[in-house]
């Protein structure tokens, strides 16, 4: 069932940009089989976080974006890129202080000038490690700690506790509970779970994510209740062992000068 | 993710070519795995799905437009991201491709800049060709502050002990003395027993001729790892705070809210 600010957002366009986005959401949701692509077009139906100025004008920057570009998935791309970061940010009251995310280490590679063995080794080498040695925090005080966009969870109940409290520490776990994503059958890639502080100066937005956050990812799932503070992961099926989604945030990239220690690895 | 790439296997070699040189520049669509995936690594990922034939159209793609590096200008993050590929699909054909790049350097950086052929030269690290010590110090000639971190790498990776020597010759940086006691740490652990120590005491020695970022790092190091075998005594650690004169504390400089900024 489409969400009322779907619908809105929709009949606020003029009638070529309306059938443009109209179409394309409906050819996707068609594909057969059905793809990613339909649930992404489910996800953009069912969004509810977004004002209707900017639900309209998402939508309108698609129906542009069809138009320069062939490939439908790159033109949603390139528009949720000039909308990020349009859900609603935390209050000082709701701001968790501690943040969790799973990063795989493809997301270091680009930017530490060593070799890949050399970083990983010496990344799977200080695991667990409370107190690091000092090159290895200088360099991830410096390196990204993921991309342009970097969801969040939290520990709901204490926002200073353990993000990945109640989590079974297996890489199969964090990647359904954190609905990372269909597991890797052919590279599999442990996570390094990294814990960071928000709070600290400067204290960093925390926003409600939005399908524009989430781009061409189609694990992503819009909450229902319009007035949510924050968002919820969608375990991956089929979720064997029953996990529960985890509350999601979005921010902008930072450093690893925030990073708690120690970090953790997954295990296979 | 299984099957995300079968779409290649109805594509000839040149169409495969072409969508991949689109998919590296953020013009066709590639399903990634998680979030924030690479391309690179979304494509090599799903790689191992695919038929023979379309595998080895994909590789050879790969090389094709590695090969076209040798011409033209290419955007940073196109190559960037070809880079990762050849890296993560193991290519051990792109070796005389990537060797043949290196012997241009000096016209090489004036069309794709130097970061990128560093990135050509540690792509070849990676891929496990690690050439020899008089490649390496001549590639460190054409640009000293650029290539350090690869000729670093390389070196260490070559022959630890005699890496040593290359140590005074660093530029003097933080970032160059953090990637020093990284590369220590890894290589000290190729070492075991009295070779470790003999390996640490040798570390000490070169320490005090470094230039104080690179000498301070490498104290740090020493202390922060406190390996078990190093020092035997006390005194072996007096005669190396002595022997590494005076510090300098660069590590408390480090601009924390730059670092972030400039993310």
């Amino acid at each position: 069932m489409p969400s009322k600010a779907y619908q809105s957002a929709l009949k606020k366009l003029d009638l070529k940009r309306w059938e443009a986005v109209y179409r394309q959401l409906d050819a996707w949701r068609k594909e057969v089989p059905p793809s990613p692509s339909g649930q992404i077009a489910e996800n953009i139906a069912s969004e509810t976080a977004l004002t209707l100025g900017a639900f309209t004008q998402l939508l309108s920057d698609f129906a542009d974006a069809l138009t320069k570009h062939s490939d439908p998935l790159i033109a949603w791309d390139k528009a949720c890129g000039s909308h990020l970061f349009n859900g609603k940010a935390l209050g000082q009251i709701d701001r968790p202080s501690k943040l969790g995310r799973a990063s795989k280490f493809d997301k270091f590679l680009q930017y530490v000038k060593t070799t890949d063995a050399n970083f990983k080794t010496t990344l799977t080498k200080y695991a667990g490690v409370d107190k690091p040695p000092r090159f290895l925090k200088n360099i991830l005080n410096v390196q990204p700690l993921g991309g342009p966009v970097i969801f969040a969870t939290f520990k709901e109940a204490d926002s200073t506790g353990d993000p990945f409290d109640g989590l079974p520490w297996d890489r199969d776990a964090i990647r359904t509970a954190l609905g990372l994503g269909q597991p890797e059958h052919n590279t599999p890639d442990p996570y390094r779970l990294f814990r960071y502080h928000s709070t600290e100066p400067p204290a960093l937005p925390l926003h409600r994510p939005t399908i524009a956050e989430a781009g061409t990812f189609s694990h992503f799932r819009p909450v229902e209740s319009a007035t949510a503070k924050w968002g919820s992961t969608h375990p991956i099926p089929p979720n064997s062992r029953k996990l529960s989604g985890k509350p999601e945030l979005a921010h902008k990239q930072i450093t690893g000068i925030r990073v708690a220690f120690p970090y953790a690895i997954t295990a296979s | 993710m299984p099957g995300t790439l079968h779409f290649l296997e109805s594509k000839t070699r040149d169409q495969v070519a072409a969508w991949l040189r689109d998919a590296l520049q953020g013009r066709a669509h590639v399903t990634r795995e998680y979030h924030d995936q690479p391309v690179a690594g979304a494509i090599s990922a799903a790689a191992p799905d695919l038929g023979s034939n379309a595998r080895a159209d994909l590789n050879a793609a790969a090389l094709h437009l590695l090969s076209g590096l040798q011409s033209g200008r290419h955007p940073h993050q196109y190559v960037a991201a070809l880079l990762r590929l050849v890296t993560d699909l193991d290519l051990r054909d792109a070796v005389p491709i990537l060797r043949k790049l290196a012997s241009t350097i000096p016209a090489l950086k004036v069309r794709l800049g130097w970061e990128v052929c560093s990135g050509i030269l540690f792509t070849l690290l990676n891929l496990r060709d690690l050439q020899n010590e008089s490649f390496w110090r001549r590639i460190w000639e054409f640009n000293k502050r650029c290539f350090s971190p690869v000729t670093l790498a390389a070196l260490f990776d070559l022959d630890p002990n005699a890496a040593l020597t290359f140590l005074p010759d660093l530029p003097n940086s933080t970032e160059f003395g953090d990637l020093t006691a990284l590369t220590l740490d890894h290589a000290a652990d190729s070492y075991h027993g009295h070779e470790r120590t003999r390996f640490l005491q040798a570390v000490a020695a070169v320490a005090s001729t470094c230039k104080s970022h690179i000498r301070d790092a490498i104290r740090t190091w020493l202390e922060d790892t406190a390996p078990p075998t190093y020092p035997a005594n006390g005194r072996n650690l007096d005669r190396l705070h002595a022997a590494l004169g005076p510090r300098t504390d660069a590590y408390k400089r480090t601009p924390a809210k730059l670092c972030e900024t400039a993310a």
